[in-house]
């Protein structure tokens, strides 16, 4: 199977219509490795699924080129752009796509048959990546007879029997029930692996981009936020959109004054005021205005004994959701409402006061347009 | 070259020529005739709107339009109502009910002349059915195509027969589209049988009626088939409907004059046609 | 009476009347077919009788045979022309992003209210310059052409429904316009097309005004205007071989309407009457 590296150079799409015109992604330069399971993640309308069509041939940038190895596959400048066959992609979609009047038999071996391949081929094949997937006793169903995790399996195996050079996913698991997308999940990342074909998956669901991606793109409004690996994203989040759309809860953003005091660099949130470290402090000395946000992750706060150190601060709980494994405080610190996450029920009811402490390392402090000012 | 924008003209094309150059065309056509002077055996001639003026002067030309716009209200109204009662019947759950919905069909799917005849037939004046049936009640007989009202009733009623199923069908998927939820609310609000038809059915299946009424009048202003045969446009031109009275100055030969009628009624159609166009059902069929 | 009752009631009334008001025409075309005279009724002569039946399908002179064969022939191929050409044209409508795409199909509506006698005149002038007056094609062109809005309409409504992702995906799996349209397209949209050829073809089959005229005599004569000329042997209208014949012509008809007449309400309905 070959697989190939993609590059992805200034790529803008546009939609017009009589009564609109619509930026749907605006610039995104990508490379995405050989090999690599690479994720777009953003919220639903963000363009991410824009982006694939285009990788997938199915529509046409407005602007910039994309190269599949060392082949031009889409130039708007010579409005140039290889069909999805001529490209060897293969796509996977939301609602699976199925041909409803076909079996599954016949599902999986119609892009063989499109390209008129022998007829012995087709049954290997399709045996093959039906027993790949564990679908062989599924053959001659029609895709209304199965299971939503039946279905998805089959649109897999119809997309994996070309032997794509790059295999393209659209939410592929999002129209299942939890306990069936964890495990698909890990099916179909042992699958990629296995297969080694370089792979592009499309997503809104965050939990899903950092246990599938090698990595990860974040995409908002059509403009890309960030690249990186998945925990790298998650610590280092460029800015406030990135930070609270990865990680639940998302993490918490408020208001700061920044304060100097005999060279020693402090925020200010309300009534709290933080030490900051060296790094941190050179970065917010950089930073011209006194008018920050900060950002704390709500598992980077810790509950702590009353009055134990200067670090200490204390709020009144107003909600506790009680999740199982985690719980979750909703607290008011003036006017901010701060969310913090434990995995220990701590036996506090709503109107408890607490005190707690916060972990001014992992602290994140943004710029009032919500950059992240340690970039 | 794009691809979609190369197979949309290719997948389209084979529609845009057939109707352009049997229907578009033609159309088309019959304008250019009317401004001629096209008979048989005379030189042909152009005379501008002549023809036009003709018609102020054809009495025929206006006892046909009188004829035709009293015939189509009429039997549209009629089919209307008619076709309401059995898409209401039609809609209920019962025994048999697909057979009766193929019975519904029945005098609409079968060529109109064959219906023609049938009902020439009945109305006979001296062994048809009707005046059989009229004769052991009351022992009157009517001479139902030689007054011109009877000829009018006699087509209106053979009219109701054809296009009430069709009209019936159309409301039967306008009564479908109602949601159930809306009866059981009414029923809930303690509203009876006919409370509930004024109150829910009606106004929900409103849309559905004004689209039928509006292409059956389109329909009937072109009426042609049923009074070829039953009536032949008689008792003396009483019955001759604009198509008719067209068709024959088409069998004399005369051209020009037969398209500036028919050009006149096309007028007449596409004039509702763009009414109902405007209604905008259409738009809903997702584009 | 509570109301259940009552609504039964009405609901038995409604049904005997569309049976009565709807079926008793056919009887009585099927009764006169029979009968060697059509006066029995004040003649009191009744008596069952299969010449009718074996004159028309005998008698060479008078043509019924040919006008059926005719019927069949121009119908048919009228109806599967209309149903493909509607089903490429629904395709690119449906799937294909252009301007004017509202114009092509609120002109093609437009198009089916004209009155046939507007369009027949000229059609009748062009068709004898081209010298097919009289032929099968003289019918067959323009029918295609009077059935192609209805055809549109029901396939539109039709291949709307099928989701996109099912054309990127065949995309992708690398069919062409073409081969999603066959292989894929209309297979799944198949009672579509079922109704729309059922339909086409009673369109065709019913049309009188262009066939009559259009056409000269039995070599390209339909049905309904053979019918409707009908001349006895002797000048007097022929009752016992109309209605036969006409109980002859109108037995495909019924079959398709009592047989798939499920097919033919969704067709005209655009599938909005289930079952």
């Amino acid at each position: 199977m070959s697989a190939s590296t993609l590059r992805i150079i200034g790529l803008s799409k546009e939609f017009r219509t009589l009564r609109r015109y619509v930026v749907a992604l605006r610039d995104i330069n990508l490379t995405i490795r050989e090999g690599e399971f690479f994720v777009v993640l953003g919220p639903s309308g963000c363009g991410k699924s824009t982006l694939l069509n285009i990788l997938a041939g199915l529509e046409k940038p407005t602007e910039g080129e994309i190269w599949f190895g060392e082949t031009l596959v889409a130039d708007a400048k010579q409005k140039r752009s290889l069909t999805p066959k001529e490209r060897n992609v293969a796509m996977v979609f939301q609602s699976y796509a199925l041909y409803p009047h076909l079996n599954v038999f016949e599902n999986i071996a119609f892009p063989l048959r499109i390209a008129k391949r022998p007829k012995e081929e087709i049954k290997k094949g399709v045996l093959e990546v039906a027993r790949l997937l564990a679908i062989e006793n599924l053959l001659s169903a029609k895709p209304k007879e199965l299971s939503g995790g039946q279905r998805q399996r089959v649109a897999i195996a119809r997309a994996i029997i070309r032997h794509p050079s790059v295999f393209l996913l659209d939410e592929p698991l999002s129209n299942l029930d939890a306990q069936l997308r964890v495990r698909l999940r890990e099916e179909l990342k042992n699958l990629q692996r296995s297969l080694g074909v370089t792979t592009v998956y499309v997503t809104h669901d965050q939990a899903e981009a950092m246990t599938l991606g090698d990595r990860i793109a974040i995409i908002n409004q059509g403009i890309l936020q960030q690249v990186g690996d998945p925990m790298g994203v998650y610590r280092h989040p460029t800015n406030t959109f990135v930070a609270r759309f990865m990680g639940t809860p998302p993490m918490n953003l408020l208001k700061a004054k920044v304060l100097e005091q005999s060279g020693k660099v402090y925020v200010k949130i309300e009534t709290m005021t933080l030490k900051l470290d060296e790094t941190t402090s050179r970065s917010l000395s950089a930073l011209k205005s006194s008018d920050v946000i900060v950002g704390i992750r709500p598992e980077d706060i810790k509950l702590a004994e009353q009055a134990s150190s200067a670090r200490m601060f204390a709020a009144s709980v107003r909600f506790v959701e009680r999740l199982g494994a985690d719980f979750i405080l909703y607290v008011s610190i003036g006017n901010n409402k701060v969310l913090i996450k434990l995995h220990e029920d701590p036996g506090i009811k709503e109107g408890d006061k607490i005190t707690f402490s916060i972990d001014t390392a992992k602290v994140h402090i943004f710029d009032l347009n919500g950059r992240n000012i340690r970039k | 070259m794009n691809k979609d924008f190369r197979d949309t003209i290719i997948f389209l094309s084979p529609l845009l020529l057939f109707v352009s150059l049997f229907m578009l065309f033609p159309v088309l056509g019959t304008f250019w005739l009317s401004l001629w002077r096209d008979v048989a055996f005379l030189p042909r001639k152009f005379v501008g709107l002549a023809n036009y003026l003709r018609l102020f002067k054809d009495t025929q030309f206006w006892q046909s339009m009188i004829f035709t716009l009293i015939f189509s209200l009429i039997s549209v109204a009629i089919e209307m109502v008619l076709g309401i009662i059995v898409a209401l019947v039609i809609n209920e759950r019962f025994h048999l009910r697909g057979a009766i919905r193929g019975i519904s069909l029945l005098p609409w799917a079968i060529p109109a002349i064959i219906g023609a005849r049938i009902w020439q037939l009945i109305y006979r004046y001296d062994y048809g059915l009707a005046n059989y049936l009229l004769g052991s009640v009351s022992g009157v007989s009517i001479n139902w195509l030689g007054t011109s009202g009877g000829a009018m009733f006699s087509l209106i009623l053979a009219d109701v027969w054809r296009t009430t199923p069709f009209v019936a069908i159309i409301i039967l998927a306008g009564l479908q589209s109602v949601p159930e939820e809306l009866y059981k609310q009414a029923r809930v609000d303690g509203a009876n049988l006919f409370q509930r038809f004024v109150k829910v059915t009606l106004p929900s299946i409103k849309p559905v009626v004004i689209v039928a009424l509006l292409f059956r009048t389109i329909d009937a202003l072109r009426v042609f088939d049923i009074i070829y045969v039953i009536t032949g446009g008689g008792p003396g031109g009483a019955t001759t409907s604009l198509s008719l009275h067209s068709y024959k100055y088409f069998l004399l030969g005369d051209f020009g004059y037969g398209s500036t009628i028919s050009f006149v009624l096309f007028i007449i159609a596409f004039a509702l046609a763009l009414l109902y166009i405007r209604l905008g059902r259409f738009r809903e069929i997702a584009l | 009476m509570n109301e259940e009752q009552i609504k039964k009631l009405l609901l038995a009334v409604g049904i005997v009347f569309i049976v009565v008001f709807f079926l008793f025409p056919f009887g009585w075309m099927v009764i006169v077919s029979f009968s060697a005279s059509p006066d029995f009724l004040i003649k009191g002569n009744l008596s069952f009788t299969l010449s009718n039946y074996k004159d028309i399908l005998s008698i060479r002179s008078l043509h019924f045979l040919n006008y059926l064969k005719n019927s069949l022939i121009i119908s048919g191929i009228a109806a599967l022309s209309s149903a493909l050409i509607g089903a490429l044209a629904a395709y690119a409508i449906s799937r294909f992003k252009f301007a004017g795409k509202m114009l092509i199909v609120l002109g093609v509506l437009a198009l089916s209210m004209f009155p046939q006698i507007s369009i027949v005149g000229y059609l009748y002038k062009f068709m004898t310059r081209l010298r097919l007056i009289n032929t099968y094609s003289a019918l067959i062109f323009p029918y295609i052409a009077y059935s192609l809005p209805l055809a549109l309409w029901i396939l539109l409504s039709y291949f709307s429904r099928i989701p996109l992702e099912i054309d990127r995906a065949a995309q992708v799996d690398g069919a062409s316009r073409l081969q999603i349209l066959r292989k894929v397209i209309l297979p799944i949209a198949l009672p579509g097309f079922v109704s729309a050829v059922l339909l086409l073809f009673m369109f065709s089959f019913n049309e009188f005004l262009f066939a009559l005229m259009l056409t000269t005599d039995f070599r390209a004569r339909t049905v309904p205007v053979g019918i409707a000329l009908f001349q006895g042997l002797h000048g007097e209208i022929p009752w016992g071989y109309i209605m036969s014949a006409s109980v002859v012509s109108t037995i495909p008809v019924i079959l398709i309407a009592l047989l798939a007449q499920r097919y033919i309400i969704q067709g005209l309905t655009g599938g909005a009457v289930k079952e």
